[in-house]
């Protein structure tokens, strides 16, 4: 007997035309044809629906299981979870070389303070790594403030790093959030040899409204800039490895300058697979500069039913929009969430959210350990405990077609602060993510 | 120690890259996930100067470390001849 698996969204787009994607094997495809066997028949539990074409499509792809295998899916999900969490042959650790930053954000949390990361520290950082024998993966992410603030300790560690990395055989892979301002071409290319391809920047809307969320420190344009830095990677960046996902914080008013913003990402960045689009709405992040503009702000309902509207706007160009890597099974988990990843602040103080760790009434539950000069490090276990443990309920995450990305442990930081459980599903991202990459034809089309 | 021959060094390169791989083993099906195949990418390219092109941005062709022994020489003719 075929049952649907637990796991799987299904969008009707046409009459003719059906998505479906599935959330625990990562992948969709979209039928084409006389879908009404399935559109007719239920689409949870056991398959109702007659012998077809479409039937075969759907076991061969994994949406219609054996029953044996629908009884303990939600139990596999649950096992990847204890060995994600607890795995030790990977560890995944953002650095914070400086909390220092050369622009002034409306809306950003962080404070305007100075302090940069000691070569001492970044020593510590790479003995760290050396002692950890059990390690197979590495994945280094750079934060700040603006890392490249600190570009020579940025070069630093990752040259130690990859030099303990190949003497061991470990896989090592990089990345940055930076506001691209000091990402000029030669810094581009040195990083990329050592490892550091996936980037973050951020682009809030045209000049106009970007130059107002995101103006320098010494108060001019930010915008030319980053721009010229982008360019001048995308057209004299030899090697293809990398991918800079372009993010974009929505206000009202970067929603009002929509269009300006589309065009010009669409005549700089289309067809460009290396280069990628998403978005996030402005919230109350903390800190004391979101007070100037809370009453622009958008209300979370609000921001969800916009952000359909911007991904299918940005779907229609062919700029690549709805970036697969957050909906990919466990990509839900943040560091915080597992065992051995955690946050290294500029003193080698160990932290476990980016967020938490500037907010002053928490940052003593975020902050959980140190790395000593030796590079051993201790971590108070009480307070790790918070982070790892699953708090969501069990039986309704087993139930929830997002399990196998969230793994049921959605933000801790929240949980630990408001002591209660944030659960994703009223978001429907994955939904809206997998609609814009079936408009921009990155799902596979299959005919019945 | 400076490796002679071109092979001895592609084979340290891989193990560098986390494979398991010896002469005897060239033929034999590699296993590796994105992470790894795009970290091993960057080095082929950054050890051998050479640009890998969006065709072999998949890995597909690419199952066994001979696969990829194939591909640094066919960029490397073809970057010499452009020279
Ligand atoms: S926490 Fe919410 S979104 Fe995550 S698996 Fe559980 S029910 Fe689904
Ligand atoms: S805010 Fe929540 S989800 Fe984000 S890093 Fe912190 S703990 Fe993780």
């Amino acid at each position: 007997m075929l049952n649907w698996t637990k796991y799987h969204i299904l969008e009707k787009i046409k009459d003719d035309r059906i998505l479906l994607w599935n959330t625990f094997l990562g992948k969709g495809i979209t039928l084409v044809g006389n879908i009404a066997p399935i559109c007719e028949s239920e689409v949870s539990g056991v398959w109702s629906g007659e012998d077809s074409k479409a039937k075969q499509i759907l076991q061969s792809n994994g949406f219609l299981i054996e029953k044996d295998q629908y009884d303990v899916e939600g139990k596999l999900i649950s096992k990847m979870r204890s060995e994600t969490v607890y795995d030790d042959s990977f560890m995944s650790i953002t650095i914070i070389p400086t909390d220092t930053c050369n622009f002034n954000c409306i809306y950003c949390y962080q404070s305007d303070t100075i302090h940069n990361m000691s070569k001492e520290t970044a020593d510590s950082i790479i003995r760290m790594i050396a002692r950890k024998k059990t390690l197979r993966k590495l994945h280094i992410s750079w934060f700040g403030g603006e890392p490249l603030c600190n570009k020579e300790i940025v070069f630093y560690i990752m040259e130690g790093i990859n030099r303990v990395c190949k003497e061991r055989g470990i896989v090592l892979i990089a990345d940055m959030t930076t506001n691209a301002s000091l990402l000029d071409l030669p810094t581009f290319i040195r990083l990329y040899d050592l490892k550091v391809l996936n980037y973050q920047i951020t682009i809030d809307g045209c000049k106009k409204t970007h130059d107002v969320q995101r103006p320098l420190k010494s108060g001019g344009s930010s915008y030319d800039m980053i721009l010229k830095n982008l360019r001048d990677i995308r057209d004299n960046a030899k090697g293809r490895f990398f991918k800079i996902g372009i993010r974009t914080n929505f206000t009202d008013f970067v929603d009002n300058q929509f269009a300006a913003m589309k065009d010009t990402l669409e005549e700089e960045f289309s067809n460009d697979s290396r280069f990628y689009f998403f978005f996030q709405w402005v919230k109350n992040w903390g800190g004391n500069r979101i007070s100037g503009i809370m009453d622009r702000l958008l209300s979370d309902d609000e921001a969800i039913s916009h952000y359909g509207r911007w991904m299918d706007q940005m779907a229609q160009t062919s700029v690549r929009t709805g970036d697969i890597t957050l909906i990919r099974p466990c990509s839900g988990l943040c560091v915080g969430c597992r065992k051995n990843s955690f946050i290294v602040d500029t003193d080698g103080s160990i932290c476990k959210c980016t967020t938490g760790m500037y907010d002053k009434d928490y940052r003593d539950r975020v902050v959980i350990g140190k790395i000593e000069k030796n590079g051993l490090y201790k971590i108070d276990k009480w307070k790790e405990i918070d982070w790892l443990s699953m708090d969501a309920d069990q039986n309704e995450c087993e139930k929830c077609a997002q399990y196998p990305i969230c793994l049921g442990m959605p933000c801790p930081y929240y949980k630990i602060k408001h002591k209660r459980v944030i659960c994703n599903k009223k978001t429907d991202y994955v939904c809206k993510i997998i609609l814009a990459m079936e408009k921009q034809g990155h799902i596979q089309e299959i005919r019945i | 120690m400076v490796k002679e021959t071109f092979l001895e060094d592609f084979i340290l390169t891989m193990n560098e890259c986390g494979f398991d791989v010896a002469e005897e083993s060239l033929d034999d099906e590699l296993q590796y996930d994105s992470l790894q195949f795009v970290s091993t990418m960057v080095s082929i390219e950054e050890k051998y100067g050479i640009t890998i092109p969006d065709d072999y941005m998949l890995g597909e062709g690419l199952d066994t470390a001979r696969d990829f022994i194939n591909m640094v020489y066919l960029l490397k003719e073809t970057e010499d001849e452009k020279q």
